[in-house]
């Protein structure tokens, strides 16, 4: 009984972790290319978004989306009339943070999203009822649903895998494969951090006063999501890049505003009660 | 500079970004401000085409703060030898070089040789075209030499007098780069050159799509010979190429003036009558060169085998002869007028990829018939219904056939990219339907050919009918569906060489001869398939000990991976430091060593004396490193081989808002135009025609879009056309970002949409603030995204030596609003 | 000049359509008549139990498309049953399917009971709803219509759009809409006949209390909000929130309850009633204008710093 409803509902024994895998994305070393973009929805099979310019730069991406799960931003920053000497032309390649505390994977009804073996985020697409909740839960605006009538996967969430696929294999994901200047670098989470701290203080020693880290277990943007298994080295503010100060994780503040609405509730019932109760 | 590597080469460039974290400084100038200029330590702005000045002052700046590398300019270069009485220089006449003649517009460079005895070979270098003339340049090989530098007429002297007026205040002037930041590029230059560290320098298109493109290489290989970065390991001069295996297509070229391997293609019009007249004109006696005789007969040994003997001159008389210029631009003229009857184009897009895009479009409907052969439609294979001229297909007498290619993996073959890397690659797949290769389409219409006029006894068809075309595999490779597709390894064991008596494979190229002996396709590619399941280019072993990799494909000329780097060590054969140690003497040994193989003779040690009788580099010492070159040096001053000057000089481009500030001369006075009423080219200074236009590539998008604009995935990183305009611009002629505008020029205009950014910056010349309006020329009338053409604008023009068109710096004028 | 990156949002904007405010609105208006049928049933007078039946026949009838609808928003419908895949509260989604679940059949077989009490439902079906425990399924549909009631509001809050989020009111507010919009329809289905003035008076006083409180609190969740409510009370949903939500929702019921409070008969069913309809339509302007609302705030980039600025929480 219990083994056909587990079948009825692809209800599986999850595989046994292993060590955590993930992104750091330095993007100092970003050339802006865009082939992270072009391998990941190769490899995953993802259609094209349409074909319109948007001005902003060199960015006709825009932003991160069920079918983009590598998105390049470019930053044009400029003193008006400078000498051009202080410009800067930031890029930075984006993509699914795969947070230790996923809102997305917290919101989802169904347990389509699941967490991997390697500590990444997943949606499982035969799972996915398309409910929608994960779209708007996700503090990084990561997560989208597909029309409900478009040709690919329709009606469903869709994210970066971390190619889950590729890593069953032992292969690096499509967009770090890509990468030709190693902004892209994928591994172990722990050794990746190493990594990122002796980048970090290779920049600073060379000047670079803003870069600092996004995404690391001690940063203030990992309070309620947690550190994110991908991880930026960026080179200005977070919301240069769009990227939340403090990323929200909706389940802390969930008990509260259901006080509240349990108080509402307890206190109309107390009004009713005493209403009816008072008879006449 | 004059090289948007991040972009264009975004592969390559993991080097430079790996340089960066290990210390290297990466400068980049260039007119705007791009994704290079992102990630390097130093952006400097320079307006278009004014290079020459810039490199010029960089020259004099060295020469004037004596920051040369002198002991590898005395022995290495030709700093010391002494130019004849007869040289004018620029300088000294209004920025025209003696030998001038005004009519022909052409110089007669006899003048700008070097004295000393006289001459053994017919000098002769104006009457060769082509890459080829520099190889082969009959300059002497003893000049007379002054070591104390100090007589006026040494090169050292009259490039110090040529460059003097090169200054910091000139470069502003000229090039409009502040002199704050000259002066910075000029600093960081010469302290990271000399014994313990080496610079090197980049350029692609930016630099040879000019009128002077040849010239301003040359400027970069003046400075890098005066500050002793070439042929040493981290200098050099990196010629990005701007298609994969484009260094392939030059070295077994598609190029009219060249067989392959830089040799000269035989000319009518210099008298190449016979194969010992070619061979005695075009051979030099000092340097490498004096052995083209051999490269020549093995190559008609390849290409006629047993037909060719030395009875019938190896099947010379095969070869047709060149009767004029034969370059693209040229031919593409001659077919807007009606001249040219038929035309084959692979792998090309004249239409939309081409010089005077408009010009070529019209070109075609003169054709009796077209195939294109290619892996999409493109403009050209669609002009007769497709092109924006709008003309009926019923109106168009072109019979046009469209056949399809395969793509690099559906094929076996080599890439050879900017570093000479020949790198042998597999096919994967099969082509979908009736696709084939490029050697599929041209082995089987050869075969086909070759049996259409079996058994004629023309005279003219004897070539066709001689030529040894035995390329199909000996048994098909049973993975595919195609069984006749011929054998690439087939043609690169040709391409090698072979004994004719055995038909082994040879060695190297220092085996050829010149009695027919021996058979090669590309002498400079000997050594690449040196005995039966010998294919180097297939290698890719790494070297951990050794970060040259030798053992990584297979670099030509035989293996080696840097040239000249004799230069790597002193001239008594030391490494000029331990840090750059590459190849040095072993005197134990008794030979050359290092972890390159050694540019040079093997055994010729360091002290040997030049040899006063003989030929080839015996009549080089032991310390002269360049050995393709007559005199065995590095030339500041090139007395021969150049068509617009010995010396870089700053001209104005053909169209130039500005006038030459340096001479009276305003442009190149050899570049050559075509003065035909649809290719006007606007005045210097047209008040018509007031901003400098320049094209270029993005990174997602290639070429003319044939390979990117029908991937979905492509198209929609860079969708539109459009043109980049600094917000001063923008703002003067009340154009909002993303605006439809027209760009106009005397030949065409287009309509594109405007991406206002900072990134492009007027410059202040004189006072004048000059914009500069870029165009990226990816899009076309085919494909999932189309837009205008940029080279609708370009004119057709020719830079002298190689025939390249100008299209990175023109004039334009801009409106707001899209064509009527 | 935007401070982040050009003017993109930071977070996506919700797939939903107009589904989930119907869905929200309507199953709000169940748990609500359930809750206020139940509160009549087991504390009122004998007349104030007779509303209760019709209550909980309301609260049956506004339940029907309730699934449908839910159904209907999924990107997959034909998957609507893997949200009973697992039981995972933490997901307000999740809780709400099975809420929705276990107080359908519980709703209707309390409106069976009763429609078997009434002799309504006769035969074999009419048996079996007999045997239905009323005292439990009232209190358990009260505990499980609370938590339908309770938990939309919450859902909506429980993602990173600004104007959902911000303040800790939004479940509360919509908990005090579907209370106040429950209690209309089992006034309005009174007011049809045969229920005592003093009946009526006692719904609309709890109607009215529904309503003081969610005008309360909804000013709170406006105080809290700040500039993040903009999108809400200014611009395109600001004529459906102020007269609708607001104005016919609340202010007005409140006027006319007070009025009617001093009236009977005839008067005080036309006012009770009209208040009730306009109850109700306010309770589904309110959903679908803060609805709405959200998916405009969820573009606005500033407020998604603010929300996620750190400080202000």
């Amino acid at each position: 009984m219990i083994d056909a409803y587990r079948r009825m509902m692809n209800i599986e024994q999850p595989p046994a972790p292993k060590a955590a895998r993930g992104f750091f994305t330095d993007t100092s070393l970003c050339i802006g290319c865009k082939a992270c973009e072009v391998a990941c929805k190769q490899w995953n099979q993802l259609p094209a978004d349409g074909f319109a310019m948007t001005g902003n730069s060199y960015d006709n991406t825009g932003h991160l989306g069920a079918t983009t799960w590598r998105h390049v931003q470019f930053i044009e920053q400029a003193k008006a009339n400078g000498s051009g000497q202080d410009q800067r032309w930031l890029m930075m390649s984006d993509v699914c943070k795969h947070c230790a505390n996923a809102a997305c994977l917290e919101a989802c009804p169904t347990g389509a999203l699941v967490r991997t073996e390697y500590g990444t985020v997943y949606v499982q697409q035969d799972i996915c009822n398309g409910c929608g909740f994960c779209v708007p839960a996700c503090p990084f605006g990561v997560i989208d649903r597909t029309p409900k009538t478009g040709h690919f996967e329709a009606g469903t969430a869709h994210k970066c895998t971390l190619c889950y696929d590729r890593l069953k294999d032992d292969m690096t994901p499509a967009c770090a494969k890509s990468c030709p200047t190693a902004s892209i670098q994928f591994g172990e989470i722990d050794e990746l951090r190493a990594n990122a701290r002796r980048r970090l203080g290779e920049l600073q020693a060379r000047g670079e006063s803003k870069a600092r880290l996004y995404g690391m277990p001690d940063g203030q943007e990992a309070a309620e999501v947690g550190p994110l298994h991908a991880f930026f080295l960026l080179l200005d503010e977070p919301k240069t890049y769009n990227l939340p100060e403090v990323p929200r994780l909706p389940r802390k503040t969930m008990a509260e505003r259901y006080g509240w609405s349990a108080a509402v509730g307890i206190g109309f019932a107390l009004v009713g009660a005493l209403v009816f109760g008072r008879r006449g | 500079m004059g090289s948007n590597m991040a972009e264009n080469h975004p592969v390559g460039f993991r080097w430079p970004m790996q340089a960066k974290e290990r210390g290297a400084t990466i400068i980049h100038v260039d007119p705007r401000f791009s994704r290079t200029s992102a990630v390097a330590d130093l952006y400097v702005p320079i307006r278009p085409g004014s290079d020459i000045a810039f490199l010029g002052g960089l020259i004099n700046y060295v020469l004037n703060h004596d920051k040369w590398f002198k002991e590898y300019v005395i022995a290495y270069t030709n700093a010391s030898s002494i130019v004849g009485d007869d040289y004018v220089d620029a300088e000294d006449n209004g920025g025209l070089f003696s030998g001038y003649d005004p009519k022909s517009g052409s110089y007669d460079n006899a003048s700008w040789a070097y004295s000393g005895p006289p001459q053994e070979a017919k000098e002769d270098a104006s009457a060769h075209t082509g890459h080829g003339m520099e190889g082969t340049s009959p300059a002497k090989h003893r000049p007379a030499r002054d070591e104390t530098l100090q007589h006026p007429r040494s090169v050292f002297q009259i490039l110090k007098h040529h460059y003097a007026r090169y200054t910091p205040e000139m470069v502003e002037r000229v090039c409009g780069t502040p002199q704050s930041l000259f002066l910075q590029v000029a600093e960081v230059l010469t302290r990271n050159s000399g014994r313990e560290r080496t610079s090197a320098i980049c350029y692609a298109v930016g630099w040879t799509q000019q009128s002077y493109g040849a010239q301003i290489i040359r400027a970069a290989g003046i400075l890098q010979l005066l500050l002793g970065n070439i042929g040493r390991p981290g200098g050099g001069i990196m010629a990005l190429r701007g298609h994969a295996s484009i260094q392939g297509s030059t070295d077994v070229p598609t190029l009219f003036d060249l067989l392959p391997g830089y040799l000269p293609h035989p000319a009518a019009f210099k008298g190449d009558d016979t194969l010992e007249r070619y061979m005695r004109e075009s051979a030099v006696r000092g340097g490498y060169w004096s052995n083209l005789p051999k490269f020549m007969v093995s190559l008609l040994k390849a290409w006629y085998g047993d037909a060719a003997t030395a009875e019938n001159e190896f099947g010379y008389q095969w070869i047709p002869k060149l009767t004029g210029d034969h370059s693209h631009i040229s031919t593409s003229a001659a077919m807007a007028d009606g001249k040219v009857k038929g035309f084959v184009v692979f792998g090309q897009n004249p239409a939309n990829g081409s010089a005077h895009a408009g010009l070529q479009r019209r070109a075609l409907t003169q054709l009796d018939w077209m195939v294109a052969i290619d892996l999409y439609e493109t403009e050209t294979a669609a002009f007769w219904y497709a092109a924006p001229e709008g003309w009926k297909p019923a109106d168009i007498k072109t019979e046009v056939f469209l056949l399809p290619s395969a793509g690099p993996p559906e094929k076996d073959g080599t890439f050879t990219n900017t570093q000479r890397l020949l790198q042998f690659h597999d096919k994967a797949v099969d082509p979908p339907e009736d696709a084939r290769s490029d050697l599929w389409f041209l082995y089987h219409l050869g075969r086909r050919l070759k049996e259409l006029y079996s058994g004629s006894t023309n005279p003219r068809d004897q070539g066709l009918l001689n030529l040894t075309w035995d390329y199909l595999p000996g048994r098909p490779n049973p993975e595919w569906r195609i069984k006749d597709e011929p054998s690439d390894e087939k043609v690169l064991m040709e391409i090698n060489g072979y004994t004719v008596a055995d038909g082994k494979q040879l060695p190297d190229f220092e085996r050829l001869k010149a009695d027919g002996s021996t058979a090669c396709g590309v002498w400079i590619y000997s050594g690449v398939f040196p005995g039966p399941e010998k294919n180097m280019a297939r290698r890719r072993t790494r070297s951990p000990d050794n970060d040259v990799n030798p053992e990584w494909g297979f670099a030509w000329p035989g293996n080696r991976r840097i040239l000249y780097n004799r230069a790597s060590a002193d001239p008594a054969g030391q490494p000029w430091s331990e840090r750059k140690k590459y190849v040095w003497w072993d005197a134990a040994a008794g030979k050359w060593t290092g972890r390159d193989v050694p540019d040079f003779p093997a055994k010729k040690a360091p002290g040997t004396p030049a040899k006063e009788r003989g030929s080839g580099i015996d009549l080089h010492s032991g310390s002269d490193p360049f050995t393709l070159k007559a005199d065995g040096r590095g030339w500041l001053f090139a007395p021969s081989g150049l068509k617009d000057g010995p010396l870089p000089t700053h001209y104005e481009p053909l169209e130039s808002p500005l006038s030459n500030a340096l001479y009276e001369r305003q442009d190149s006075p050899v570049a050559k135009r075509f003065p035909r009423k649809d290719n006007a080219i606007s005045p210097p200074g047209d008040p018509g025609y007031p901003y400098i236009v320049t094209t270029y590539r993005v990174t997602e998008q290639y070429t003319s879009g044939v390979m990117s604009r029908w991937n979905s995935w492509l198209s929609e990183l860079m969708p539109e056309m459009f043109a980049e305009i600094s917000p001063e611009l923008a703002r003067e002629k009340g154009i909002a970002n993303l605006d439809w505008i027209t760009v106009s020029t005397p030949r065409n205009q287009i309509e594109c949409k405007a991406l206002v950014t900072q990134r492009m910056r007027p410059l202040r010349h004189d006072g004048r603030l000059i914009h500069t309006v870029g165009l990226p020329y990816h899009w076309g009338y085919k494909g999932l995204v189309k837009g205008a053409m940029a080279n609708d604008l370009v004119a057709l023009s020719e830079e002298p030596n190689v025939y390249i068109q100008e299209d990175k710096a023109m004039t334009c004028s801009l409106r707001k609003g899209r064509l009527r | 000049m935007a401070e982040g990156y050009y003017d993109y949002p930071v977070v996506k904007r919700p797939v939903w359509t107009w589904e989930v405010p119907a869905y929200f609105w309507l199953g709000g208006m169940a748990a609500g008549a359930y809750v206020t049928a139940s509160l009549a049933q087991n504390f009122g007078s004998a007349d104030d139990r007779r509303v209760a039946g019709g209550g909980y026949y309301v609260a049956a009838a506004a339940l029907v498309p309730c699934a449908p609808l839910l159904v209907a928003d999924l990107g997959r419908p034909d998957r609507f049953h893997h949200m009973l895949r697992i039981f995972k509260p933490l997901s307000p989604m999740n809780l709400g399917a099975w809420t929705l679940t276990s107080f359908t059949p519980l709703a209707f077989a309390r409106a069976a009971s009763h429609a078997a009490s009434t002799g309504l439902l006769r035969g074999p079906l009419g048996a079996l709803a007999r045997l239905v425990p009323t005292r439990l399924a009232e209190l358990a549909g009260g505990v499980l219509g609370l938590t339908l009631a309770g938990y939309s509001g919450v859902l909506l809050a429980a993602t990173n759009v600004p104007l959902w989020a911000r303040s800790k009111l939004l479940g509360g507010l919509f908990m005090a809409s579907a209370l106040a919009s429950g209690s209309a329809a089992v006034t309005l289905q009174a007011g049809r006949g045969g229920v005592p003035d003093a009946t009526l008076h006692r719904l609309t006083t709890i109607e009215s209390a529904a309503s003081a409180g969610e005008m309360a609190i909804l000013t709170g969740y406006l105080v809290q909000s700040g500039k993040t409510a903009r999108p809400l009370t200014t611009g395109r949903f600001s004529a459906p929130f102020w007269l609708g939500a607001v104005g016919a929702g609340m202010l007005l019921p409140l006027l006319l309850h007070r009025v009617a409070g001093r009236r009977h008969g005839r008067a005080l069913r036309s006012l009770s009633s009209a208040a009730a309809l306009c109850t109700i339509a306010g309770s589904l302007a309110l959903r679908w204008s803060i609805f709405e609302a959200g998916k405009v705030s969820s573009e606005d980039q500033a407020a998604s710093f603010e929300l996620s600025g750190g400080a202000g929480r």
